[in-house]
């Protein structure tokens, strides 16, 4: 998806918690979040840490200069461990 | 009237026939839930290339779009996703910039729900970018926003009939650089 968008001359940034898998498509840059999968802006409700990650993956449009950069964003989970068939997500996680 | 790919599409043949070769022996690993098992031979496409469009405006005077992952859908207006589909769905939902993000359904069968539906910004974040909006941060938001169901296994058809499609329709709608949220 990132790949055709950037191909039709729109710039794209994306948000990964699961670098070995974003390194298989070859995304031009992504920012690293480190939160459960399904929870890729941080806790429900945390608006300071949503709009803190959003910021940092915009601006992160204009400060990655080289095809398939990426920023390490240094926010973490604040929360209780998210279950996902009675377990607990790591982030980085697969189905 | 759907759009045709820009992106480097040379990987599509040898992805196909090695896709041919997967698929017997994962289709029953995938009906009984074991995705780690059917997934560990998965023909991952093989990109050679990374596509890059560089950022030149301002974020400030830049219109921004959104494509999440997360099988958003709007009751009423739109069918769900065929979550249970063995080999995932490549449709997709335009979801309008002032949606009320709360009121949307998910149908993806793949990731835990709770988090979402306590705040669908931490999958798709329209309101906080309206924010970012009011603040002048960013330019605005393209009036069209899209969402998608994370699972699909026919990378191919993803890359020739979805993606061109929300590609030239956020080009359309003057995106100047776009935000994707992998759920």
């Amino acid at each position: 998806m990132q790949r055709e968008i950037e191909a039709w001359g729109i710039p794209t940034i994306s948000l990964s918690n699961n670098p070995g898998a974003t390194g298989r498509v070859m995304p031009p840059r992504w920012a690293h979040v480190r939160f459960p999968r399904g929870s890729m802006l941080g806790e429900p409700g945390n608006h300071d840490k949503q709009l803190a990650v959003l910021r940092a993956a915009l601006a992160a449009l204009r400060s990655i200069t080289t095809p398939g950069g990426h920023v390490e964003l240094p926010y973490r989970w604040e929360s209780a461990p998210v279950l996902w068939r009675g377990k607990p997500l790591s982030e980085g996680s697969n189905s | 009237m759907t759009a045709r790919a820009k992106a480097d599409t040379r990987w599509i043949p040898d992805f196909r026939s090695r896709y041919a070769a997967w698929w017997p022996g994962a289709a029953p690993l995938i009906e009984e839930h074991d995705y780690a098992s059917a997934f560990k031979s998965y023909p991952w496409p093989a990109f050679t290339e990374t596509p890059w469009t560089p950022l030149t405006k301002p974020l400030a005077a830049s219109r921004i779009g959104v494509v999440t992952t997360g099988g958003l859908y709007r009751t009423g207006h739109d069918l769900p996703f065929d979550g249970k589909a063995p080999e995932g769905d490549w449709s997709f939902r335009a979801i309008p910039a002032a949606a009320a993000i709360q009121t949307l359904a998910i149908s993806h069968e793949h990731f835990p729900h709770e988090t979402a539906r306590a705040d669908m910004n931490t999958i798709f974040p329209l309101d906080r970018l309206r924010e970012l909006e009011s603040g002048g941060e960013i330019g605005g938001l393209t009036p069209t926003h899209y969402s998608l169901m994370g699972y699909c296994t026919r990378a191919a058809d993803i890359a020739l009939t979805m993606a061109p499609e929300i590609a030239s329709r956020l080009k359309a709608e003057g995106a100047d650089a776009v935000l994707v949220v992998p759920v």
